[in-house]
């Protein structure tokens, strides 16, 4: 199909012309495509091979012709040519712009303070060194770190008065601005240090959603209250907010430390000067400490920090008479097989806070991520029982995206589970904010629908559970995400915690 | 540290003092300015010539998101094209002058000129010499300057004027060398002058800017290098620079000249 | 910055690794830089783990280096003399013959080394002819050794025997000697391993004439400063390695009055003056022993990774650390770039000569950024070239202050190759030089760049690395 267009006073070098029409006639898969001032000679020319076009009658010698030849009809042709004509004066840069390879360059052309570190495992110690030297704060995504590596970074690091957040530490929030995976928190004045990325989201959202804010969310990584890093980085934030005037209230999350890692804590603790609030999951503290208020689930650890700072919340894991119903419907139309909850989440505390809850509310949970052995699922991909599954872990992950980036992930295991006569519940978390999906209900819906499908084939209905990790300022939106849930029939959890409760209300008096 | 130009022709800053200047395009390395009528070429690669200003530096024009239209300014030895600031050195302004030399050839010449020709057609792909023949366009545009070649004329000129792709379409690029081959020997033909009155309304400004410097014997240095070393020295080492001009251009430049000089 | 301080401050992000956080900063408007990162040392994990070995003697080696680049800075050599290798190298004996390179054995030289040797020994007249100078050669009874253990260089073979007049250069800052022979010019010459008759004559000429000649000009000028010529060379687009047209200019125009002033013939002063004139390379055989002479000053700095010497037989490339005696060697590259007229890759020899001691002072290959001329004649674009210049900055400890290159805004030149920074950046240095025929007696077939073997790094950093180690047991 043939056409043109005359673009008045319009000028391209000859070099630019050339190239950029090679390669548009093969990125369009054009038959011939050209384009010529619009002189009387090149007019003549483009008649002779037959593309010409009356449109060009009216083209001058300062306007340039555009002739085409397209396979298939191409509608915004002119637009295309355009856009690469001009993107190629982009891509053609001038020499003279050094490309950064060292840390130590790119801080000399900006005085950068933190170095965020996302390289494998086996090369990040090395980059964090450098970015110590350089006097940067490191937030250190990476992974697969080794413990010597990780204890004389953080030596270092103290030595120097700077942070290392990580190894393997998906989140931190840093003067309100989000590190890798992060929600858009509402600045505020409780400060947070976390073993844990999810803990850190879950807290902090809960925060935002009840009218809170937060100083500094700091991550530490998971490894910092094991026994041979000691909670190095874990005290050493502490004393930072402790410090900071901003802050008027800290939290500490992690899951269970070590015995003398957790002794530290304590040690450090008593010489606070403001209220803390220590949630440890499982773990259990026997002493008062003064200024310490001691909580085991992430949802009380929001609660606990947000009354600190005056702020008054609803009883969060309660039941209104729009839930009680929601639970009594589902629960009617389980059939007798139905009696056990299957939790696939894509946050490993959400997973470690929800087999805590449900410990003392259900018979014999498994999970991957239980410590205990009798708690350990034996195999974490095959469903069993009352399961909590982590799809984040690395059994799962192994040369696939994570969940939170990738949620179609979990829609095959949800389907799975649709499969097995005796799920009754399917619990579900979504983590919104910096680093996820740009939408992850949405493409998950479609999962909920087939395995709702599945299920009905004989004669199951499956009661789903979902509960939404984010804040009405992340990009995907906290209250659309929601709706998009409850339209589909998913019952809406306020916290993570609630969600537990929630699931364990639905398979009780169930034998 | 603005950047800095080595080369500019004092008429050029009398003009931008009174009158001032816009933006007339960018380009990959280069930018034009409208100044009155007169395109001026800026860039660092560009070669010195009447209408061209040269900097020190290779600059990124994009990064000073220039659009047409950008208004010029002179002051104070500086030149302001937007928010992009030039400085003018004292010793970069210079008086062009039409080159007034003329040469005579003798045996060594022709060998010289032999081996130019030589040179244009093996390192050029895109030349009246040798060209790929299934090409439609090329064949087009290469008959008609076979023809204008062979037998220069007023018709014949004519119709490979404006003829090609780009700013500087290859038809006008060999008119512009066979003009610069008779000045070279002194040869005038009485149909040029028309050729060039007719340049004006028939191809872009550019070309017809090119096509009236050459004829008034404003030549960029490059040309003069190239005419010297070749007349004078024998050398075809300097025509190299010249065959690295835009696409064509300079093959082109270079294919007239060689006809120019022969006629 | 501390902790406390990060809390006041707007965040800047420097992004190592995943490009999926950029929309993340610019989402929240932080400023950053995503780095174009690639693994350090290539992606060598032993070489990553040896330079993490030496992270708790960072603050030594950087002072060590930091001396070392002080003591090659501070070098001033002078040419004083002219002088048979005999009478002034050290340990030199009637029967020794030194090469470029680290040690080698006869049996293993590349043709154009032992051509030159077979040159040497006729020139000397311990062997009549080719076949006896093999027989004599092979036979134990002539001490090979390499140039630089004799504080001595020399260009592509290298060859120095007990008559060849040498060049004496005098440090007069750290007091002491270099020692090379005097260039012979270009064409069939003994450095490329040409040694029939022409070449032994021209030998002869050189220790019969010229030599006396120059020793006694160079006496009545109290000493010419090498250094001085070679600042003013790097402005004239010289880089003393592979371009030597202005510095022998003006190595010329200094000692040409004196050269005047000498008591010998017209006649003789005649065919020196000529010799120099006609011979573009002659101020290499200057400015090698020139680095030679500084880059030994700094010899003996304990726990410095500088190197301070590379050089090639032509069969191993080898470098010295100033820390250590050791060479470290692996077989040489083959140089890339123009070939004369007349000749392919395959004709010629691998990297040989002594003259990549020009680089390892920071100017040669390293100085390329001044000297656009050589670009057409290595094959290359001048941008590149200003390129190599800057680039070499990434892996030395210093840099110049004196040596500067006008065309990049008088940048001085690198100064100091830090085995630590190439291995870790993969950097190699550049290395600009001319290319030998691999028969001896060519002569030179082209021209190009070339780079040291990465594996001689490597073999330096391990060694270094035990060697700090048992320094502190």
């Amino acid at each position: 199909m043939k056409d043109a267009k005359v673009l008045k006073n319009s000028y391209y070098d000859s070099v630019t012309l050339m190239s950029t029409t090679v390669q548009i006639k093969k990125d369009l898969g054009l038959n011939d495509l050209v384009m010529f001032m619009g002189t009387d000679m090149n007019k003549d020319m483009i008649k002779s091979v037959g593309l010409y076009h009356e449109s060009l009658d009216e083209a001058k010698p300062n306007d340039l012709m555009l002739a085409i030849d397209m396979q298939e009809t191409i509608e915004n042709w002119v637009d295309e040519v355009i856009q690469r004509l001009n993107s190629k004066k982009k891509t053609d840069t001038v020499k003279g712009e050094q490309k950064l390879t060292s840390i130590h360059q790119a801080k000399d052309v900006l005085d950068a303070n933190i170095a965020v570190i996302s390289v494998p495992g086996i090369y990040a110690a090395h980059e964090a060194f450098k970015a110590l030297d350089d006097n940067m704060h490191v937030m250190m995504f990476s992974d697969n770190v080794s413990v010597e590596d990780e204890i004389k970074l953080k030596d270092y690091a103290i030595q120097k008065d700077l942070l290392v957040m990580g190894p393997d530490c998906g989140t931190a929030i840093i003067n309100g601005k989000g590190l890798c995976f992060a929600n858009q928190v509402k600045r505020g004045s409780i400060g947070l240090v976390a073993a844990s990325g999810t803990g850190l989201q879950e807290v902090t959202v809960i925060i935002d959603r009840f009218g809170g804010g937060i100083t500094q969310a700091i991550g530490v990584g998971g490894r910092d209250l094991s026994e041979a890093v000691g909670g190095k980085m874990m005290l050493k934030g502490l004393d930072a907010l402790d410090e900071d005037e901003d802050t008027k209230v800290i939290v500490l999350i992690s899951k269970p430390p070590h015995q003398t890692v957790l002794d530290k804590i304590k040690e450090r603790l008593m010489h606070v000067t403001k209220p803390v609030v220590l949630c440890l999951l499982d773990a259990h503290l026997d002493e008062k400490i003064d200024q310490v208020t001691f909580v085991s689930t992430l949802t009380d650890a929001a609660i606990e920090s947000l009354k600190l700072i005056g702020i008054k919340t609803p009883d969060l894991l309660a039941f209104d008479d729009q839930l009680k119903d929601q639970i009594k419907k589902n629960k009617q139309r389980f059939m007798p097989s139905q009696t056990k909850i299957k939790g696939l989440f894509c946050g490993g505390t959400l997973t470690a806070e929800t087999l805590s809850i449900l410990r003392p509310l259900v018979k014999k949970v498994t999970s991957n991520v239980a410590k205990k052995t009798d708690e350990k699922m034996k195999d974490p991909r095959i469903s069993d029982g009352h399961n909590l599954v982590d799809l984040g872990d690395d059994i799962f992950t192994q040369g696939k995206p994570h969940p939170m980036i990738e949620p179609t992930i979990r829609i095959d295991r949800i389907l799975q589970e649709a499969k097995n006569p005796e799920t009754a519940v399917i619990l579900l978390d979504f983590e919104l904010g910096l680093g996820s999906h740009e939408d992850p209900v949405g493409i998950t819906l479609s999962g909920i629908e087939d395995a709702k499908k599945i299920a009905a084939k004989e004669n199951r209905a499956l009661a789903f559970v979902g509960y939404v990790c984010g804040t009405e300022q992340d990009a995907q939106g906290l209250r659309k995400s929601e709706n998009l849930l409850k339209n589909a029939g998913v019952i809406v959890a306020k916290t993570n915690a609630q969600a537990a409760v929630i699931a364990a209300s639905l398979v009780s008096e169930v034998k | 540290m603005n950047p800095k130009i080595l080369g500019i022709d004092r008429e050029i800053i009398e003009s931008l003092k009174v009158n001032g200047a816009e933006v007339q395009g960018v380009y990959t390395s280069t930018i034009h300015l409208l100044l009155n009528d007169l395109l001026i070429t800026v860039g660092h690669k560009v070669g010195y010539g009447k209408h061209h200003l040269v900097t020190d530096q290779a600059i990124d024009f994009y990064a000073y998101d220039l659009a047409v239209k950008t208004k010029v300014t002179y002051e104070n030895h500086t030149i302001k094209i937007g928010s992009l600031v030039l400085d003018v050195l004292e010793e970069g302004i210079r008086s062009y002058q039409p080159y007034l030399k003329t040469y005579r050839f003798n045996t060594d010449t022709l060998k010289t000129i032999s081996r130019l020709k030589n040179m244009v057609k093996d390192r050029h792909h895109y030349n009246v010499f040798s060209f790929p023949k299934d090409n439609p366009w090329l064949s087009y545009q290469f008959e008609k300057i076979d023809i204008f070649l062979h037998a220069p004329g007023l018709p014949s000129a004519l119709s490979i004027m404006g003829l090609g792709m780009g700013l500087t379409p290859l038809g006008d690029d060999i008119l512009t060398g066979f003009i610069l081959g008779l000045n070279t020997v002194n040869k005038t033909l009485p149909w040029i002058e028309m050729l060039i009155k007719e340049a004006k309304h028939k191809t872009s400004r550019l070309s017809y800017q090119n096509l009236n410097d050459t004829y008034q014997r404003f030549y960029p240095d490059m040309f003069i290098q190239m005419i010297e070393g070749l007349l004078i020295e024998n050398d075809i080492e300097k025509a190299t620079a010249i065959l690295k001009l835009g696409a064509s251009s300079g093959a082109g430049i270079l294919t007239g000249f060689i006809y120019g000089l022969m006629s | 910055m501390s902790t406390k301080n990060l809390f006041k401050e707007d965040i800047k992000i420097i992004n190592i690794g995943s490009p999926s956080f950029k929309q993340d900063y610019e989402k929240q408007e932080v400023p950053y830089i995503h780095l174009d990162w690639a693994p350090p040392a290539q992606g060598n994990l032993m070489v990553l783990h040896q330079l993490n070995e030496l992270r708790p003697y960072q603050k030594q080696i950087e002072e060590a280096n930091i001396k070392a680049v002080e003591k090659i800075k501070s070098s001033e050599g002078r040419l004083i003399a002219v002088k048979q290798a005999f009478d002034v190298i050290p340990n030199m004996s009637k029967h020794t013959i030194l090469h470029a390179g680290p040690p080698i054995e006869f049996k293993k030289m590349a043709g154009p080394m032992k051509g030159a040797i077979i040159g040497a020994l006729i020139y000397e007249g311990l062997a009549k002819n080719e076949k006896e100078a093999i027989k004599l050669a092979e036979s134990g009874a002539i001490e090979f050794d390499s140039a630089h253990h004799h504080d001595a260089v020399g260009p592509m073979a290298g060859i120095i025997s007990a008559s060849m007049p040498v060049h004496v250069i005098y440090d007069i800052v750290n007091r002491n000697y270099s020692y090379c022979t005097i260039n012979e010019g270009l064409g069939k010459v003994l450095r490329y391993g040409a040694n029939s008759e022409e070449v032994i004559n021209r030998l002869k000429w050189i220790e019969k004439t010229f030599a006396p000649v120059l020793n006694e000009a160079l006496l009545l000028s109290g000493g010419i400063d090498i250094k001085s010529l070679i600042t003013q060379a790097l402005h004239m687009g010289d880089e003393c390695h592979n371009r030597n047209k202005a510095s022998s200019a003006l190595f010329l125009r200094d000692i040409a009055p004196f050269i005047l002033r000498t008591k010998f013939s017209d006649q003789e002063k005649k065919e020196v003056f000529e010799f120099i004139q006609k011979n573009e390379h002659y101020f290499l055989n200057l400015s090698m022993p020139y680095c030679k002479v500084a880059l030994d000053a700094a010899k003996g700095v304990k726990d410095s990774t500088v190197v301070i010497a590379m050089a090639r037989n032509g069969v191993d490339f080898g470098i010295r650390l100033a820390s250590s005696d050791r060479w470290y060697k692996a077989p040489a590259n083959y140089v890339k770039g123009l070939m004369f007229p007349g000749f392919t890759e395959e004709d010629a020899a691998p990297d040989i000569g002594d003259s990549a001691i020009t680089e390892t002072f920071g100017i040669g290959g390293f100085a390329m950024g001044g000297a656009p001329a050589i670009v057409q004649f290595v094959g290359g674009v001048v941008e590149q070239a200003f390129d190599y210049s800057k680039k070499m900055h990434d892996i030395t400890a210093g840099k110049h202050q004196v040596f500067t290159l006008p065309t990049l805004d008088f940048m001085p030149t690198a100064l100091g190759i830090d085995i630590m920074k190439v291995l870790e950046t993969g950097t190699l240095p550049i290395i600009n030089t001319g290319m030998a025929h691999k028969e001896a007696g060519v002569g030179q077939v082209g021209a190009g760049l070339v780079n040291p073997p990465l594996a001689c790094f490597e073999q330096a950093l391990t060694d270094f690395v035990k060697q700090i180690k048992e320094d502190r047991t």
